[in-house]
């Protein structure tokens, strides 16, 4: 723990406020967190970066990282805080959303059939700002064309996909 | 997607089933195993959100799917929660959403919490920096593999799907330049609602 001045409130209200910059798939919290608790010096680097690579290599929504960040702020409290922190507002937005959604549906029918092309470039964005800071090899590019294009027609589970990769790294390491 | 004989989308077929049917103990279950066995976000899971909610369970029509996961991208909050907690309202109200949101986000914060406790960055200094390296390689795939599975699924004529192609181009184009993610898949959506209009679709 590196923080004596953080409490449970602090957190819910911070991991509140920062999930309201992830609008449209931004990485909010991450920033938010990183702004307020590692700059300040209340949270250790290592500590931050340590939490979002578990986070990366846990599976389900990627802020899963967070209960990582509370548990380090705060303890068990902490990672509790942190969590109820990102469900209250995604909570009433979901909530929210989903009623218009209820009664819009002539309007979700007229979305529905381009936003699959729309989604398709919402990914590719994602998968390209993922790989961009990577400084990827000629093999790395490969091995991704060849998990896209094996993904993309015979839908393989992905979690094969993760494990084979973490595999790899493993194997790759211990060769070195 | 699931094809038949005659080539017809058996997703398109399955009408969703009354939410009453559905207690909270199996949308517990149902998110939690998608939260515990999902990789790569909401968009890498799309194939594994399908086969549960739509082809297994027909909780949800392709199209809901689809919709709903536009929709996530309106939720100030972590797209892949939001579209769980979108679900679960969808077929529970308020209660429906609270089971879901904690049920999909239980399996990620247990491990990264369980990480925290038992672990620290020394004791896995050393293969850490190529695990991270090699998994985020196939996520990356993962993904760009989604994008292809989403251009092949949708059921439109040719003449639609060249469009669809351009419109999904220029929105991956426009966020990586820079320009908010929202605002690149609004505009993306405005164009593709002009362009791309029901009853042209390909049914075969």
């Amino acid at each position: 723990m590196t923080s004596d001045t953080v409490g449970f409130l602090d957190i819910l209200l911070l991991i509140s406020f920062s999930s309201l910059f992830s609008l449209g798939g931004g990485n909010g919290p991450l920033a938010i967190i990183q702004d307020r608790w590692v700059n300040s010096g209340l949270l250790e680097p290592s500590l931050f970066s340590w939490a979002l690579a578990l986070g990366y290599l846990s599976p389900g929504p990627k802020a899963g990282f967070l209960s990582g960040i509370g548990y380090y702020m705060y303890g068990l409290p902490g990672a509790l805080a942190a969590i109820i922190g990102i469900i209250l507002p995604t909570l009433v937005g979901a909530g929210a959303v989903t009623y218009w959604f209820d009664r819009l549906q002539p309007v979700i029918k007229r979305i529905s059939l381009p936003a699959g092309f729309v989604i398709a470039g919402m990914i590719s964005a994602a998968a390209w700002n993922l790989a961009k800071p990577i400084a990827l090899t000629p093999i790395e590019i490969g091995a991704i064309l060849a998990i896209a294009i094996w993904v993309g027609w015979r839908s393989p589970e992905p979690a094969f996909i993760v494990l084979g990769a973490a595999g790899v790294g493993l194997a790759g390491w211990m060769l070195a | 997607m699931t094809n038949d004989p005659a080539g017809q989308s058996v997703a398109s077929r399955i009408e969703p089933i009354q939410n009453s049917r559905v207690s909270l103990a199996t949308l517990s279950l149902i998110l939690f195993k998608i939260g515990a066995t999902s990789f790569g976000g909401l968009w890498a899971g799309t194939q594994k959100l399908e086969r549960e909610l739509v082809i297994k369970r027909a909780w949800l029509t392709v199209e809901d799917q689809k919709a709903l996961m536009v929709a996530a991208t309106l939720i100030p909050a972590p797209k892949f929660l939001a579209f769980g907690g979108m679900v679960g309202f969808r077929l529970r109200g308020w209660t429906g959403s609270i089971v879901a949101l904690f049920s999909i986000m239980a399996p990620p914060a247990l491990c990264v919490l369980g990480g925290a406790i038992v672990l620290n960055p020394d004791v896995l200094g050393g293969p850490m920096p190529t695990l991270t390296r090699t998994v985020g390689i196939g996520v990356i795939g993962l993904l760009f593999g989604n994008a292809i599975h989403q251009i092949r699924s949708s059921r439109v004529t040719p003449r639609q799907r060249t469009i669809g192609i351009g419109i999904g181009a220029s929105v991956a184009a426009s966020a990586i330049l820079g320009a908010p993610l929202i605002l690149s898949a609004l505009a993306g959506l405005a164009l593709g609602i002009w362009l791309i209009r029901p009853g042209e679709e390909n049914e075969s």
